[in-house]
């Protein structure tokens, strides 16, 4: 019958047809995860839109001043950075050096102190090695930080801010290195 | 099996008749008096599709702009 | 199809054939068989008897919600009745069903002698029974059945017991058989047709199976991928679905509805098919607007492919592609709505009579509108958001499956029953099958919407005291519908044992190939010379 060549060559495309779906299938398994890559859609635990600080006053400038002594101690103290420029809102991380100069361990306690005295409540600190004792080993150097954000509360008139730590000695504290020290240089 | 007095269709007559036909609504008598061959139809309608997509995600995006 | 004659009383070449020559006897006539009838006639009594094995298990569900709290059944059992009776319904009964109906009238209605591959279409039929068989004995499983609902979400199914397994490889038996069958017809379509029956002169039966087969050869291939991926998930070490693994459960429900959306049109499309040849016949009118008719059904089947993801709006997925979703099913409804349009136009003004097959055609094409407009209010993503997985949704889908379906087969059963059997069925006892079966239905399924839009979910053997009553109305429904299908097996008996003698062309206005050009009951062989076709 002159049908069933015509037949046979149909069935034959109809059964690739069908074998290629099979293979489309599985071809839906990347081309799902291109997808969800390109449209960033399946990133659930990230947040679509990246956070965007909107406290930050960019319209002013606000100079930082820092400033550092030890008091009694024979401890060496100075800051890694002695000015910057922040604005109010926005979040800030400076660092402090510290190296016992003194042939024994020592514990220390670091008090804040800041210039003009009323600007103390607006610089609001979230980390500071100032929070708690800090233990120097004999010849021992630490680079501490401090974070802290500028109230956006500032009064118009402070526009320069001294912030000064000093150190005193914490007499008949414990010697030994506590888990919560400062990191270690 | 062909019909000598049809006519073939034109390229602009075929995605008229695919457009009609993603409607639902076509008339008769085009379709008796063209030719019109089943590769034709078959891409234009694919195109049709294609195109139906992008219409609708653009109005996606129109709408969340 | 106008176009072709009506010499029904003369000139059939298969009138010498006895109807009985060549015809082979016994359990080998149908265990061996090649002939499109006999295949037909074998899937519709398969995809009768899986129909009473699903409704069997829908009634456990609705036995079990009659009342509140549990009574009847295990909560395990109700999981797995729910999903059985899904498979069982889509899968074995109406599937199955209109590919029999295409086996007995495709070739019967483009004047072919048979089926382009006679064999591979017994081999379509026979893998049927196995898979039925697993489906129906994963509820024997250790453990019992899978719960995991028709749609198989992973992760829960790749953490099912055993009879997951079963399911699994039932699928891909009935995706092979159902693919293989695609295969015959769209063969049988594109190359078998006699001289001078050109395309766009099939009738409409034709062209609806043409569009449904080749969807069906394009989705079931992805479903049987969808499910290997389960199963090699859950016994050889894959990822795919499970997250720990780096795979995405979300995954599953992508591909399982990318095959899932064109399924349901996979169902509904030779349900349009059936009932665009009943309306015509009794409306004795040609049917309004035909080429169009082909035309929105070959694009709702290419748009039906850009839509899937309207099942999972809850699923996770950014605003953009929910209005797009949205927006694209919104838009598919116009070819469907042009399509009813066109069903009644076709009865405008028709001398319309009312025997069984039209009133089950205007029963479907009443609530299948119904069931298409609930499918819209559920295409809203926030409306959505508020109703997918309860009560509301599957009123809308039984709406769709049951009175769109369901009803058009038995439109096409009552239509082409004379000319299967050569006898007439009991006019009178079909009549009460069509009401009984409106009836029932309603007071089932009706009351789901309330019971949906109240937030009763699908899928749990108890539910909240405020339910109640609407619960044991649709359980009564339910009962009603179900024993009203006893009436229905009874009829279609008295039909082949004691029916009175059909003439060729009981119904005056049909007037496709098999009414017009052979004897009722079609011989064994028919159309072994092609007929001639104006």
């Amino acid at each position: 019958m002159i049908n069933k060549r015509a037949n046979n060559r149909m069935m034959t495309r109809l059964s690739i047809f069908a074998a290629g779906m099979f293979g489309f299938g599985f071809l839906l398994v990347p081309f799902y995860e291109k997808i969800c890559e390109v449209t960033g859609v399946n990133n659930l635990i990230k947040p679509a839109v990246a956070v965007v600080n909107t406290q930050v006053d960019v319209s002013r400038w606000v100079s930082m001043e820092f400033d550092a002594n030890a008091h009694g101690l024979n401890w060496e103290f100075k800051p890694v950075q002695r000015t910057m420029k922040v604005h109010p809102g926005e979040m800030v991380q400076v660092e402090y050096d510290v190296t016992n100069k003194g042939d024994r361990a020592t514990v220390g306690q670091a008090i804040p102190s800041y210039g003009p005295n009323h600007a103390g409540p607006f610089v609001r600190k979230l980390e500071c090695f100032c929070f708690k004792q800090q233990l120097l080993q004999a010849g021992e150097t630490k680079r501490m930080p401090v974070q802290f954000v500028l109230d956006g509360g500032l009064p118009a008139d402070l526009n320069t801010i001294t912030l000064s730590y000093t150190f005193f000695e914490v007499q008949g504290a414990s010697l030994k290195p506590t888990k919560a020290d400062g990191v270690n240089s | 099996m062909i019909d000598p007095i049809k006519q073939k269709a034109s390229l602009l007559q075929v995605v008229r008749m695919v457009l009609s036909a993603f409607l639902g609504i076509r008339k008769r008598a085009d379709h008796d008096q063209l030719e019109v061959a089943p590769w034709q139809v078959i891409v234009i309608a694919i195109i049709a599709g294609l195109s139906f997509v992008l219409a609708v995600v653009s109005i996606v995006r129109l709408v969340l702009r | 199809m106008e176009a072709v004659n009506t010499h029904a009383d003369h000139g059939h070449h298969d009138r010498g054939h006895d109807d009985h020559d060549h015809k082979p006897t016994g359990l080998k006539r149908w265990l061996m068989s090649t002939n499109h009838k006999d295949i037909g006639t074998m899937y519709l009594w398969f995809s009768f008897f899986m129909f009473i094995v699903g409704g069997i298990m829908a009634l456990v569900i609705r036995s079990e919600l009659f009342q509140p709290g549990l009574q009847i059944v295990k909560p395990e059992f109700f999981n797995s009745m729910t999903t059985y009776h899904g498979l069982i319904m889509v899968f074995g009964a109406i599937m199955p069903a209109f590919v029999g109906f295409a086996n007995w009238l495709i070739p019967m209605q483009i004047g072919a002698a048979d089926m382009a591959f006679p064999r591979m279409n017994n081999l379509s039929f026979w893998l049927l029974p196995p898979a039925a068989f697993l489906l129906i004995g994963a509820q024997f499983a250790p453990g019992g059945g899978a719960g995991v609902g028709w749609t198989l979400y992973a992760p829960l199914s790749t953490q099912a017991g055993p009879a997951m397994d079963l399911t699994i490889f039932a699928i891909h038996i009935l995706g092979m058989s159902s693919i293989m069958g695609s295969i015959n017809i769209i063969t049988t379509l594109l190359n078998m047709r006699a001289p001078g029956m050109a395309l766009m002169k099939m009738p409409m039966f034709c062209w609806t199976w043409l569009i449904t087969a080749y969807l069906l050869v394009a989705v079931m291939p992805v479903l049987a991928g969808a499910v290997t991926m389960t199963l090699t998930d859950r016994h050889f070490g894959t990822h795919f679905f499970n997250a720990a693994g780096g795979g995405d459960p979300v995954l599953y429900q992508h591909i399982f509805w990318f095959f899932g959306h064109p399924e349901v049109y996979i169902i509904a499309i030779p349900a349009f098919g059936v009932v665009s040849q009943v309306i015509p016949a009794f409306s004795r009118k040609p049917l309004f607007g035909y080429a169009s008719m082909v035309y929105a059904t070959a694009s709702i089947a290419i748009l039906s492919f850009m839509v899937w993801a309207h099942h999972m709006y809850t699923a996770g997925m950014p605003v953009q592609a929910q209005l797009y979703f949205m927006y694209a099913t919104v838009l598919i409804a116009v070819p469907t709505g042009v399509k009813v349009f066109n069903w009644v136009a076709t009865m405008w003004r028709g001398s319309l009579t009312f025997e069984t097959p039209m009133l089950f055609a205007i029963g479907f094409l009443f609530l299948f509108t119904l069931g298409g407009f609930t499918g819209l209010v559920l295409s809203i993503t926030p409306v959505d958001v508020q109703l997918h997985d309860t009560y509301y949704v599957v009123a809308h889908f039984h709406y769709v499956m049951v009175a769109g379906a369901l009803f058009s087969a038995f439109a096409g059963i009552y239509f082409w029953l004379p000319k299967w059997t050569g006898r007439m069925y009991d006019e009178k006892l079909g009549r009460i099958h069509f009401w009984l079966s409106l009836v029932f239905f309603n007071l089932t399924f009706f009351v789901q919407h309330f019971l949906g839009l109240a937030g009763m979910p699908r899928r749990i053997p108890d539910y909240a005291l405020q339910f109640a009553e609407f619960n044991a109305i649709s359980s009564v429904g339910a009962f009603g519908f179900g024993f009203s299908q006893l009436l229905f097996l009874y009829i279609v008996i008295k039909t082949i044992t004691s029916g009175e003698k059909a003439p060729d062309r009981p119904w005056e206005g049909a007037d496709s190939l098999e009414w017009t050009h052979l004897p009722s009951p079609a011989p064994f062989h028919s159309f072994v010379e092609p007929p001639v076709i104006k």
